[in-house]
């Protein structure tokens, strides 16, 4: 009787146990928004769902496409995600401390600008030379609503008072003239306008890297709420994450195939050397060259400093230890 | 091959057959490249043609869109901007234009919608219906190009083509801003749905493989066989993604020239398949774009390619039924040509009467055979005549040589001929050009003291000649016989020779009579060349009258000339063979040939002298033909009754003769002669004989190393006691009484070769002497009597 007793507690307790090890390897679903459709830009985070790195992490990792309509920034807030990719700048901008749902940084992705302006070369109407930052004044320029800020730190820079006009998802108004320059991300609407046909040779590009304005772009952003109550997930997130993109960079036509499924799974009408040519510009802003001042995923403090300088945030700015996870502030040494 | 090359039929055959066949597959190949230049230029005419009126009937549709929304836009500046007037608007301009998908009006943003009523207002074609909605997203709709576009450029814009989300189709949109003073108020605008401009572009006639193509203003594919390369690719991008580079080029420029120019062809080598096919373009100004058509080019030389083949096929059918006609001809030449070539051989072998094929045609062939024919008639009766001559021919070669054998034997033919002068040394030859000659020479004895000689030469040859000859040499003897005098002599012939002379024939005749006793010397000449008189020192041509050939004129003078002959003298007559005689290179060997030879060589004897003068004009002639006949008469006479030598007596006989085994028969004569003459018995005669045979040999074979003539003197010597001989010659010095007796005991075949001879001859004599003098082997020979 006793030795049947002992019997049934140890089946019970071994029962527990399969149980709570059952509980313990079901994946944590999470959510990450992009900050646009499909493309190259987020081949990391495709690569690393694809080569089941999140799973590994235990994550079980659903991607929400960006798009014109989707501010993955509110979307976060909101709590309709737990993860986004988007750009620093309007994030910095857009911050403030008295909100309770304000976001941290888990990763600095892309470290170099590929923010562009894309001049007529003799201007609009071929008659008004566009050389030198100086030549934009009175011009007029369409800029993206969202990608502001940067700008504004460029004409700030140059000192230019531009005509402004809104730019919204194509370029129609700058290719038919009616605007002397336009915005154009390096790995994006700068190639689409040579698969236009335009030629070098009519183009002046102000580069803002080359500039001095290098703002940061892409990084993985999380609510603070998440990031203080399941730092466990957010790292495992951030570790899958940079994994993917390394298979990514070591794995550059399988991971162009992948893309192209995800671009024609969303009929968007987005030809295969675009999508090759901005996995190029994306990786060599994520990985940098061998003499470069930062390392993949971190953003220093200095960084950060000259990123709230140019964007002329001022104390409005969060302080960097608030802002920037010990993980971003590290990168991947 | 060797068969084709051997065999004219093939060859013929294959000459028809491969000269058509040439000349049908250079008009097949020129009509095939001419034909397809011109159907590759009807087809770019066709089909730039078809490409422009497509442009054309597009553009139309495109400007009354424009029409209709420009005359909306007017009409709305005036009318009050309200929910009905738009709504009315824009029914009217469906209703208006049946191509129109949907029509929108905007209000500007900063407008007051609420005295409106509305913000943007859309209607749209649904089958028959009209269907009218307000916009759920404004600000969606300011962004983009179909209201942002008008709004900022404040003018017309013909939007690219774009995939409404609304209602999903694919269209292109007119939007013009209303504008009142510098304000846009409002924009409206009209969409095309492209399915109709595809549907109509589809269904052009473009042949099986033909397909249309449509490029956007910025060189977007709108409409392109690749159906995923629609609304995704441009020609930069897919140039940019080619894997080739001749690929990427391709592209680039299609690229180039669908910018570059309004209307055009282009030929290109296609992406996939890389078959070349031709892009024939236009443009629609209104939008920017370009209507294009790819045609394989397989598809624009297909009929070429079946007209070429039917063509060859024809071609192959026509040499096909060439062929038998070819081989006919072939064989109508070849067939008469093989039988005449058996016949040849058949003829060639002595068969006259072979068959020749038929000659009843009247070409080539025909006129071959008949020249056949009559060359075979020749033939045989050319055959039979050779025959016929070659018998007469033979029969008069017959005669001729008998006749030539007469002439010589009615020549005194046997030296010595006086053996009982023995100090009178005589030789003479007649050698004739042809079997009969005309040369003569005689000599006899007319007593015991005086030598009648004569040599002449008849004008012509052959057996006329000979028969003047024989005639003239008959009546000199005669006549000389009777009269004893060479000038009445020849007087007398020549006036008998004279008459009934018709043929003109006449006869140069030296002739002359010695005196054996006092040397003298009478002699007269009719027109013969001059003997030469020589010894051993000089040589020079006897003086004589200077008169006519014998019958050349009747009653013509001859005079007799006189001459002591020197001791040691000779005198030589000749005829013109001798001085006229011709070697290759035309040269004569003339008189002063003749003297200088018997200066420098003067022979010994009268038979050496004239053989070696007959072998020295053989030589000099180079085996050249001899023209003339040679006749030599060679005469010195030595008295032998007053010795002149240191011997004791003069010899009873002298024999000369010349390194030859055939003087050996004279030797056997001469030995005959004086057995008759000093009544020897056979015994001695024979021994005699055997052992001058023995010597002789022994000299002639041995003592010469040369092969010039040289001269063997047999000097002979009788009295009570026996026969005494002298053989001397000039040959090496030899010495027979100093040979080694031979071992007669040793058996037949231990023994050396030779010395028999010298043996036999030392035991047949009583006495065998040897002396070396002057350069001469002398040896004595006695042989005792009894």
């Amino acid at each position: 009787m006793k030795r049947i007793r002992v019997s049934v507690i140890i089946s019970m307790l071994l029962a527990a146990m399969a149980l709570a090890a059952v509980q313990v390897s079901a994946a944590e679903p999470v959510r990450l928004v992009l900050q646009w459709e499909h493309q190259s830009q987020f081949a990391g985070y495709y690569m690393a769902l694809e080569k089941g790195f999140y799973r590994q992490e235990n994550l079980d990792l659903a991607i929400l496409p960006g798009g014109a309509h989707v501010d993955p920034v509110e979307t976060v807030r909101n709590g309709r995600a737990e993860f986004c990719t988007t750009m620093l700048a309007p994030v910095l901008s857009s911050y403030d401390r008295r909100r309770d749902n304000e976001l941290v940084l888990l990763q600095q992705i892309l470290n170099r600008s590929n923010l562009t302006l894309v001049a007529w070369k003799k201007g609009r109407h071929g008659s008004e030379p566009i050389a030198s930052p100086g030549d934009l004044n009175y011009k007029w320029i369409t800029l993206w609503e969202r990608f502001r800020p940067p700008y504004q730190a460029f004409f700030k820079k140059f000192d230019i008072t531009p005509i402004i006009l809104p730019q919204y998802y194509t370029f129609s108004l700058f290719l038919r003239r009616g605007a002397d320059a336009c915005c154009a991300m390096r790995y994006n609407e700068y190639h689409s306008l040579k698969q236009y046909g335009l030629r070098d040779e009519e183009l002046t590009v102000f580069d803002f890297h080359d500039l001095g304005i290098d703002l940061p772009e892409d990084g993985l952003f999380a609510l603070k709420k998440t990031w203080l109550s399941r730092p466990q997930t957010c790292a495992a997130f951030v570790r899958a994450t940079m994994k993917g993109w390394q298979y990514a960079r070591d794995h550059r036509e399988e991971t162009l195939n992948v893309v192209m499924r995800y671009v024609d799974g969303s009929r968007l009408s987005i030809n295969r050397p675009h999508m090759a040519w901005m996995l190029d510009v994306i990786l060599e802003s994520i990985f940098p060259a061998r003499e470069s001042d930062w390392v993949t995923g971190q953003l220093t403090e200095e960084r950060y400093n000259r990123a709230v300088s140019i964007l002329g945030l001022g104390s409005a700015a969060p302080a960097y230890n608030d802002f920037v996870t010990v993980g971003a502030q590290r990168g991947l040494h | 091959m060797a068969y084709i090359k051997r065999s004219l039929f093939f060859r013929l055959a294959l000459l028809i057959l491969g000269g058509g066949s040439l000349v049908v597959l250079a008009i097949v190949a020129f009509n095939h490249f001419q034909m397809r230049r011109n159907i590759l230029a009807d087809q770019e005419r066709y089909y730039t043609a078809l490409a422009s009126s497509a442009a054309a009937k597009f553009s139309v549709q495109l400007m009354e869109t424009q029409k209709v929304v420009d005359e909306a836009a007017a009409l709305f500046t005036t009318l009050p901007r309200t929910r009905a007037t738009a709504l009315s608007l824009l029914k009217k301009c469906l209703r208006l234009n049946r191509n129109i998908y949907g029509s929108a009006i905007a209000l500007a943003p900063l407008e007051n919608d609420q005295e409106a009523g509305f913000r943007i207002l859309y209607a749209w074609r649904e089958g028959e219906r009209i269907r009218t909605m307000e916009r759920s997203q404004p600000e969606q709709d300011y962004q983009s190009d179909w209201f942002s576009l008008p709004y900022y450029l404040s003018e017309s814009v013909w939007t690219d083509p774009y995939v409404d989300a609304d209602v999903d189709t694919l269209m292109i949109t007119y939007c013009t801003p209303v504008r009142i003073g510098e304000r846009t108020v409002a924009v409206i605008t009209c969409d095309l749905a492209l399915k109709d401009l595809q549907t109509s572009l589809s269904g052009l006639e473009l042949g099986r493989h033909g397909k249309p193509m449509l490029v956007s203003r910025f060189g977007k594919l709108i409409l392109h066989p690749r159906s995923e390369w629609m609304h995704k690719e441009t020609f930069v991008s897919l140039a940019e993604g080619a894997k080739k580079g001749a690929d990427r080029d391709t592209l680039l420029s299609i690229s180039r020239s669908l910018s570059g120019s309004a209307a055009g062809s282009f030929r290109f080598r296609q992406i996939v398949s890389q078959e070349q096919a031709w892009l024939y373009f236009d443009s629609i100004p209104l939008t920017g774009w370009k209507i294009g058509f790819i045609i394989p080019e397989k598809q624009i030389l297909a009929p070429v390619v079946r007209l070429g083949v039917k063509t060859l096929l024809i071609a192959v059918c026509g040499i096909l039924l060439l062929l038998p006609p070819a081989f006919f001809i072939a064989r109508t030449i070849t067939r008469p040509l093989k039988a005449l070539s058996g016949a040849a051989d058949q003829l060639a072998q002595g068969d006259f009467g072979v068959s020749l094929p038929a000659a009843d045609r009247t070409d080539e062939i025909g006129r071959l055979i008949a020249a056949f024919d009559r060359m075979r008639t020749d033939l045989k009766s050319y055959i039979g005549e050779l025959t016929r001559t070659t018998a007469e021919k033979e029969k008069i070669a017959s005669e001729l040589s008998i006749a030539c054998e007469i002439q010589h034997s009615i020549l005194p033919k046997i030296f010595p001929p006086f053996p009982q002068r023995s100090g009178l040394d005589l030789y003479a030859t007649l050698s004739s050009a042809r079997e009969v000659g005309g040369d003569l020479y005689d000599f006899t004895l007319l007593d015991d003291d005086h030598l009648y000689f004569c040599i002449g030469d008849v004008s012509g040859k052959g057996v006329p000649a000979s028969l003047f000859m024989a005639v003239g040499k008959t009546l000199l003897k005669s006549t000389i016989q009777t009269l004893q005098d060479p000038a009445k002599t020849l007087f007398h012939v020549n006036n008998e020779l004279s008459q009934g002379n018709e043929n003109c024939m006449f006869i140069t005749t030296f002739c002359g009579i010695l005196d054996l006793r006092t040397n003298e010397l009478i002699y007269a000449n009719a027109g013969h060349n001059p003997p030469v008189l020589f010894d051993q020192h000089q040589a020079r041509f006897l003086d004589s009258a200077s008169s006519p050939p014998l019958a050349a004129m009747p009653d013509s003078p001859f005079r007799n000339e006189r001459l002591v002959l020197p001791a040691e003298a000779k005198l030589l007559l000749y005829t013109d063979g001798v001085t006229e005689a011709m070697n290759p290179q035309l040269e004569l060997f003339g008189e002063e040939r003749l003297l200088a030879f018997l200066r420098e060589q003067p022979p010994q004897t009268a038979e050496g002298c004239v053989s070696m003068l007959s072998k020295r004009v053989r030589g000099f002639a180079q085996g050249a033909e001899q023209s003339d006949d040679i006749t030599l008469l060679c005469i010195s006479y030595r008295d032998l009754q007053h010795p002149l030598e240191a011997n004791d007596t003069s010899p009873t006989s002298l024999l000369i003769l010349t390194n030859h085994t055939s003087e050996l028969p004279r030797m056997v004569a001469w030995l005959e002669d004086l057995q008759t003459r000093l009544g020897w018995s056979y015994e001695l005669t024979s021994q005699l004989n055997l052992i001058l045979e023995e010597w002789l040999v022994n000299v002639i074979s041995y003592a010469f190393a040369d092969d010039h003539l040289h001269e063997i003197e047999i000097r002979l010597w009788q009295d009570e006691a026996g026969v005494r001989m002298e053989v001397s010659d000039d040959g090496a010095p030899f010495d027979p009484t100093a040979q080694k007796q031979p071992d007669l005991d040793a058996a037949i075949e231990d023994r050396p070769i030779g010395g028999l001879g010298i043996h036999f001859i030392r035991t047949s004599l009583d006495e065998l002497r040897y002396a070396r003098t002057d350069g001469r082997n002398v040896v004595t020979m006695i042989k005792q009597k009894g």
